[in-house]
């Protein structure tokens, strides 16, 4: 598929805001206020930079209103109202404590917004895993990997700039996420290269297998269309196995390095940095992998176009 | 609403005889004239002429080449919208743009609310569905709505433009869910398939798939000589003929 660098930006920061949405909700109510409005002002700014990120992708942006009038059988109408939602959740809760307003409809307030994070993000997943032509996204891997990368990247935005707001219990979690995140999607690119056009092939696709082997022979046309475009993106197998790495050493092995130092160099300048440089790499890691979700995929249309095997 | 109907009154849709067509386009050319002049947006091209040419098209013609046991054949392949029962193109449109109708299950595009994202030509696994460049808006095979129920047009007229031009007979039209009409009595008589059933999209259209017509067991014996068939037999007035010009 082609890796659009609209739906890229997307669904990292979208999914990076809402993951800070989340934790907002489940550490928000036992911090001070100002610290809590900042925060989740942030965490608006992420996820808006992400939707309207999306809008770029649309070749009629205007009508983007109706987009969320399907909710009932469309993942991505369900995503736009969610989101919509969250957001407002979070802005009024901003509203609440920085009137210092505090009570048990706060703080189911912060529930709530923590719930709809983790729903908003797993229907943005939903919008890929739906798509059976796609067997690469269609799979149970897809939604854990986003979830997965959200609260990471919400939680290490937490580790490197509000080291006030987590208990040691908290910063551990973090180092949790860092690994399963990664490991999630070291799953996902494995069934990735085994699952190829899954179930569909180019005898399936023609039913033509009665009469022996068949190769697409001549396309429509000689030159590339909308299809061929939209679905043919190819990344060749070295440079796949080097981004790969590259999102695992941006991702993973540099930010444990830097967890290590954290700790080791407590409270120090020097630990202060290592915090911040933790998130960028993290951040960069996840950027890479998904883009890879993107390029690496590969959609049963090109089954008629040419030889996939 | 984007969610599919339960049923629908009846399944107008294409039977393609892969075993008549030769693969002329003739019903690619038939389909972009009259879609670009009929319903909707034009059907753009990016770039009509020159050294890579690129524009909308809703039907295309693939070939495949089979082979077995050393015989191998060249099939042509014309594809466009299957107007599938279960089309996941039409499930995932979040503006409402794309939908399937009750009355003849014929699968639409609104072009009045499509927002031009692109989600349901990524959903079909055919690749069925196209975006215009100019429009903004996803293009798709209308079974030509705006012929088959025209009355400004002659009665013979009255069918898809792909089926009316093909000048060899492969294409046909008509309700699938009547097992009178011509469409479902070719279906019940030859061998017909769907395309890619595993994904569960229960197309409309059907595939007449070739016949086979060689003697296979006899071409995979390893004592069959396929030079045989066209070595010269002598004898016969014409055997003197060929001689005499051969100079033998």
């Amino acid at each position: 598929m082609h890796p659009a660098i609209s739906i890229i930006v997307f669904s990292t920061f979208s999914g990076v805001g809402f993951g800070i949405g989340f934790w907002l909700g489940i550490l928000g109510n036992g911090n001070q206020s100002p610290a809590v409005v900042i925060t989740g002002l942030l965490a608006l700014v992420w996820a808006s930079v992400g939707l309207i990120s999306s809008v770029f992708h649309l070749r009629r942006p205007a009508r983007a209103i109706r987009a969320f009038s399907q909710w009932r059988s469309s993942w991505l109408s369900r995503e736009g109202i969610l989101a919509i939602l969250t957001l407002g959740c979070i802005f009024l809760y901003i509203v609440l404590r920085l009137f210092n307003i505090h009570g048990p409809g706060v703080l189911v307030l912060a529930w709530i917004i923590s719930l709809l994070s983790l729903a908003t993000v797993y229907s943005t997943a939903m919008i890929y895993t739906q798509l059976k032509a796609v067997p690469a996204w269609n799979t149970v891997l897809t939604p854990l990997i986003f979830i997965g990368f959200s609260l990471l990247g919400g939680g290490t935005f937490y580790f490197s700039f509000l080291p006030e707001f987590l208990s040691r219990d908290f910063e551990f979690i973090i180092l949790i996420l860092l690994v399963g995140g990664w490991v999630i999607w070291i799953l996902w690119s494995l069934r990735r290269d085994r699952i190829g056009m899954g179930a569909s092939s180019v005898e399936t696709a023609t039913q033509l297998g009665k009469l022996g082997t068949v190769k697409p022979f001549e396309p429509p046309h000689m030159g590339p269309n909308y299809l061929t475009r939209e679905m043919g993106y190819r990344l060749s197998k070295s440079k796949s196995t080097q981004l790969r790495g590259l999102a695992v050493a941006l991702g993973l092995i540099i930010p444990i390095l830097l967890y290590c130092i954290v700790f080791i160099y407590q409270d120090s300048g020097f630990a202060n940095v290592s915090r911040i440089l933790l998130f960028c790499f993290v951040l960069s890691g996840i950027f890479i992998s998904r883009w890879l979700f993107f390029a690496e995929s590969r959609h049963t249309t090109m089954l008629y176009y040419r030889n996939e095997n | 609403m984007t969610s599919l109907p339960k049923s629908t009154d009846r399944k107008l849709g294409l039977v393609i005889d892969l075993d008549v067509c030769v693969g002329c386009h003739a019903c690619v050319t038939n389909c972009k004239a009259w879609n670009t002049s009929g319903y909707g947006a034009p059907l753009a091209d990016e770039s009509p002429y020159g050294h890579d040419p690129s524009g909308v098209w809703l039907n295309r013609i693939h070939s495949f080449e089979t082979e077995q046991n050393n015989m191998s054949a060249l099939v042509h392949f014309p594809k466009s919208c299957l107007h599938c029962d279960d089309a996941p193109c039409v499930t995932v449109c979040p503006t409402g743009a794309s939908y399937k109708r009750v009355s003849d299950g014929i699968v639409l595009v609104d072009e009045s609310k499509c927002m031009g994202c692109g989600l349901c030509a990524w959903a079909c696994p055919y690749g069925a569905r196209e975006m215009d460049p100019v429009a903004g808006v996803m293009k798709k095979c209308t079974l030509c709505v705006d012929r088959i129920y025209n009355e400004n047009l002659p009665e013979e007229d009255r069918e898809p433009a792909c089926v009316r031009t093909c000048p060899t007979n492969a294409r046909f039209f008509g309700d699938l869910s009547d097992p009178d009409s011509e469409v479902s009595q070719l279906v019940a008589r030859r061998e017909s398939a769907d395309l890619m059933p595993e994904q569960e999209t229960s197309p409309v259209n059907q595939y007449l798939l070739p016949i086979e017509r060689y003697g296979t067991d006899e071409l995979a014996s390893p004592d069959f000589n396929l030079a045989s068939l066209a070595s010269r037999k002598s004898g016969g007035i014409l055997s003197w003929v060929d001689n005499l010009l051969n100079g033998n």
